[in-house]
């Protein structure tokens, strides 16, 4: 074909593959004409078009499977005083290649390894230096030299080593057709190897047969030694690359259950290894095939499951040798052989003839395993024994594998709640508290819902489930967005959480039954549910939901008037129906809600004075005492609340410094204080107090820099403290008050547009910037109130503006609309 | 080899764009060394699914190599370009040795490390190389298309930005190309009769 064929093919081609394939004859016949050896070409790279298999289906070669060569071939390169001359393997670590000493008098031959970059950090090369020294100080027969090591000028590390020309342990094996005990000889060899580096405190962690090299003298030779240490434990890479580059340098299948499972590694762990190696040595198979990369598999794998008898893999086996290879293998590093003597030891008295020291109590312990993992399988074995004497083996096996395969499925629908719940009520709980923790609780939040969405939809008609589920999907909703807690800001995800709660527990209330349990799970939902609302601005609704949450509280305490629970639940959803009804604007039902809390708590605080939960209750109700009174508009009366809530909270944060809610209450009784103090005209004592937050909230936001409630609190006490130097005449300092709220508003109301308060806040600190500004810097004022105007007028139109607001929003109209006049 | 400064890759593409086809020899090697070191990381923690896109390799060598900063978009343009060749180069090239190696009887000791159950795609690979190199002889420009897409991995839109075409006419470019290729590797391994 030339160019020119190719084009005109390239043309008809392209037409023909763009049509439908009932369009495609009248098209060709129309763009061919006569030409029947065109058309014939169109047609054949057609079908090739169609056909599909191959590297082209894929998006790119890398995902088709092209392999990507690891390193730069580098022979004839030289590292420090070597010579690289030719790869002679490669592998999870790097590469090796085969050197000489470039400045040797004498030929002498090393292996050297090119360890992958990446793999291994500068701090790990410091590390690295102490470790060689370790591992260069071994210094035996079996074991392969470490010579030297250091960095490239590219800065890759390298390791020197003894060449060893030989064999790996296998291909050695089978090449020759080693009879069992010659390999037994062998195996001890590596033993005694493997004892000694244990005497010099060096474990060497990634123990396989690809490990153990023998020569053709047959003199086994340990590579390696103590170089998994180095690229396991650093810190090179950490969380899911770590782990990723855990797998791929050891081997799983060699690797002991306290290895995958991240534990500490002793030389129990080597034992472990050397007993997977005589396993396969023996049986020339793997104990376990690990085919799946997921790491929840090979845990399982590696953790739980019992290898199979050696002696199942190859005839001729005797079950001395099982026990021994099973005996090295236990999950458990403490009941293997105490060490790698031990083990060799036991083989030596197989192939002497002597009891093996593995038989005595083996059975005793596989009893004991068994009995552990199938509790209620026991008896039924039982029956099924006298059946298998019965001759009914092979009726008894199908049976067994239907049997399996339902409690299989039985097993995992359990272990996906006990996941969920594990996950939220024991780890978040557990987090919940600790500084430092938002990222840690948004993943968990994630994989939370992904577990209780795929049980929710199994869970039809059971009530328990339905229940545990709701109870579920409230806390998640918790961690999304409780207003009361330190939550992720997640709104639209908390709201959607609380609603399917909502909706799996009202037909189980409204149904016949008991349903005190359902009842209890369903006010919780409606009055944190309340508090959502209230966040988005809306108090109307959120009181509302919220006495949904009282009335079923009220019922449950009436039915067991002195359990403290009950009440203690009552107080707080007292204590909610005021906070919601201040917001509201009705003060009036706040105060006699509060009352109703006051009482209860006080009851309480009688039987047991120094418990925390009634303590922070009684704080919360003075603080919101002090808010009726501010609504009231007696001022003096809210003064004295709200500093009767801080003496409390000021005393809890002190016995527990740890606890962000304690923290938390403190601050905001702070600010109410200062916000009174400076309503009344004692903006000296209020600039103080702000001070006093501010430093609170830079508690909260120094142990948890991403905490937006911690952020947003530090906002708003920058924002106070500029109010307050506005009105001491402090200009300047005002202003640089502000600049320092500013982001933190900015970036809230950036992630969660619906957070009604701090967007409120936000063009309040618009417009208080810009009226100081404008003495200054009168551009810049127009511009911002410009944007207060832009941030509370869609709020104003939604309904969402607080009444104190809408002053606010028309002052900000008036002084724009003056900018535009003047300009 | 140690790692070029980002300026000496920029003054160097400054060069080949300016006619110096010398300042292609010495920009290659470069490009080259940092594709493999970046590929061999990425597989390290991307294996076994396959996930590890060339884009990101090639997208992430441009960065190590030239920065972020007063980068023209010629230059850009003519690094992917030089990128996705250098990516064919490296996997044909590797795929050659791979081929080679296993004709020779087990002299070295190669260990059956983690590669071991890839699907061996190196005749395919070379077969598709061949049949490209016949594609680059009847239409070098519909050729860089297939290096851009499929070596160095970049989606139809950036293979448009960097050949300077619509994304139409890669679309049309990429689908005449793939029924063009496959029907070469086809014919070789005599399929179509």
């Amino acid at each position: 074909m030339t160019p020119e064929e190719w084009g005109r093919v390239k043309g008809i081609l392209d037409g023909a593959l763009e049509r439908p394939a009932s369009e495609r004859a009248a098209f060709l016949d129309a763009a061919c004409g006569s030409d029947g050896a065109l058309r014939e070409r169109v047609e054949s790279l057609a079908r090739a078009a169609e056909s599909d298999g191959g590297m082209l289906d894929a998006e790119n070669a890398v995902a088709a499977g092209v392999e990507v060569p690891p390193m730069p071939g580098r022979a004839g390169e030289r590292i420090g005083v070597y010579a690289l001359t030719a790869e002679i393997a490669r592998g999870g670590m790097g590469v090796v290649y085969l050197a000489r000493r470039a400045d040797d008098a004498f030929e002498r031959r090393v292996a050297v390894k090119l360890m992958r970059p990446g793999l291994v950090s500068e701090q790990d090369l410091r590390r690295f230096r102490g470790e060689r020294q370790i591992a260069a100080g071994l210094d035996h027969p079996y074991i392969a030299r470490l010579l030297d090591g250091g960095t490239t000028a590219a800065g890759e590390p390298y390791l020197v080593m003894e060449h060893v020309e030989g064999e790996p342990l296998l291909e050695y094996c089978r090449a020759r057709g080693l009879p069992v005990r010659e390999r037994l000889r062998l195996f001890r060899e590596i033993c005694a190897a493997v004892q000694y580096a244990h005497q010099h405190l060096v474990v060497h962690r990634d123990l396989k047969p690809g490990n153990v090299l023998v020569t053709p003298e047959g003199t086994p030779k340990l590579l390696d030694f103590g170089i998994a240490k180095l690229l396991t434990e650093g810190s090179a890479a950490e969380g899911a690359d770590r782990t990723a580059t855990l797998e791929r340098v050891l081997t799983p299948e060699y690797a002991s259950p306290e290895q995958v499972r991240g534990r500490p590694v002793t030389t129990a762990s080597d034992v472990y290894s050397l007993g997977v190696v005589l396993y396969e040595l023996l049986s020339g198979e793997k104990p376990y095939r690990i085919a799946s990369s997921d790491p929840a598999e090979l845990l399982r794998v590696v953790c739980e499951r019992e290898p199979e008898r050696p002696s199942t893999r190859t005839a001729g086996l005797s079950a001395d040798l099982d026990a021994i290879v099973l005996k090295a293998m236990r999950k458990e590093p403490e009941r293997r052989y105490p060490s790698a003597a031990a083990l060799s030891e036991d083989v030596g008295r197989y192939l002497d003839g002597q009891p093996v020291e593995a038989r005595r109590g083996s059975a005793a312990y596989r009893a004991s395993r068994f009995v552990r993992r199938h509790r209620v399988g026991v008896a039924a074995t039982a029956l099924v024994l006298v059946a298998l004497a019965g001759g009914l083996f092979a009726t008894w096996r199908e049976a067994a594998r239907a049997r399996a395969a339902e409690e299989r499925a039985e097993r995992r629908f359990n272990d996906v709640r006990r996941l969920a719940n594990s996950f939220l009520f024991e780890f978040h709980d557990a987090i919940r508290d600790l500084p430092g923790a938002t990222p840690a609780r948004a993943l968990v939040v994630r994989r939370a819902l992904e577990y209780l969405d795929s049980l929710a939809k199994e869970s039809t008609g059971d009530r328990a489930l339905r229940r545990e589920l709701a109870e579920a999907y409230r806390r998640v909703g918790d961690v999304q967005g409780n207003a009361f807690m330190a939550n992720l800001g997640d709104l639209q995800g908390a709201s959607e959480s609380y609603r399917k709660a909502i909706a799996l527990l009202e037909p189980s209330v409204a149904g016949p039954g008991d349903s005190d349990a359902d009842q209890e799970t369903l006010a919780t939902t409606y009055l944190v549910d309340g508090g959502l609302a209230l966040s988005e601005g809306q108090a109307a609704a959120a009181l509302e939901i919220t006495k949904k949450g009282l009335a079923l509280r009220q019922a449950r305490a009436e039915r067991a008037p002195g359990d403290a629970d009950r009440q203690m639940a009552l107080a707080q959803a007292w204590q909610y129906v005021a906070y919601d009804a201040t917001i509201a604007g009705k003060s009036a039902e706040a105060a006699a809600a509060l009352a109703k809390q006051a009482s209860i708590l006080e009851a309480q605080r009688l039987e047991r004075p120094a418990d925390r939960a009634v303590r922070r209750s009684l704080g919360q109700n003075a603080y919101l005492g002090g808010d009726a009174a501010a609504n009231a508009s007696d001022l003096p009366r809210a003064l004295e609340r709200y500093r009767a809530a801080a003496e409390i909270q000021q005393g809890l944060a002190a016995e527990d410094a740890s606890s962000v809610t304690f923290q938390r209450d403190l601050a905001y009784s702070l600010t109410a204080i200062g916000n009174t103090e400076a309503a009344l005209g004692q903006t000296a004592a209020a600039l103080d107090d702000f001070g006093r937050t501010l430093a609170v909230f830079e508690r909260m936001a120094a142990a948890d820099p991403k905490s937006t409630d911690a952020r947003l609190g530090l906002a708003m006490s920058h924002h106070n403290v500029g109010q307050a130097l506005t009105k001491l005449g402090r200009p300047d300092e005002a202003l640089a008050a502000y600049r320092r709220a500013r982001p933190a508003y900015e970036a809230v109301v950036a992630a969660s547009p619906q957070a009604a308060w701090a967007s409120g806040m936000l063009g309040t600190l618009y417009l208080d910037t810009a009226d100081v500004e404008q003495s200054g810097d009168p551009g810049s004022a127009c511009e911002l109130y410009g944007k207060a105007v832009n941030m509370l007028a869609p709020m104003a139109d939604s309904g969402r503006l607080e009444e104190r607001r809408r002053g606010q929003l028309e002052r900000a109209r008036l002084r724009r609309a003056a900018c535009h006049d003047r300009s | 080899m140690e790692k070029p400064s980002g300026e000496e890759v920029t003054a160097l593409l400054k060069e080949w764009s300016a006619g110096d086809r010398g300042a292609l020899e010495r920009l290659m090697p470069l490009v080259y060394g940092e594709l493999r070191k970046l590929a061999a990381s990425h597989l390290r923690t991307e294996r076994g699914d396959h996930t590890l896109q060339p884009t990101a390799l090639v997208h992430e060598a441009y960065l190590r190599l030239v920065g972020q900063r007063s980068v023209t978009w010629a230059n850009r343009a003519h690094f992917f370009g030089i990128a996705a060749q250098m990516m064919r180069r490296v996997l044909v090239d590797h795929a050659r040795r791979r081929q080679a190696a296993k004709r020779t009887p087990g002299t070295l000791y190669v260990a059956a490390g983690p590669d071991a159950g890839v699907p061996d795609r190196v005749p395919e690979l070379l077969a598709l190389d061949r049949a490209l190199t016949e594609l680059e002889r009847l239409d070098p420009r519909q050729a860089r298309v297939v290096e851009l897409r499929f070596f160095a991995g970049l989606s139809v839109e950036e293979t448009a930005e960097v050949a300077g075409v619509s994304t139409a006419t890669v679309k049309r470019e990429w689908r005449t190309a793939r029924a063009f290729l496959r029907h070469e590797i086809g014919l070789e391994a005599g399929a179509w009769g």
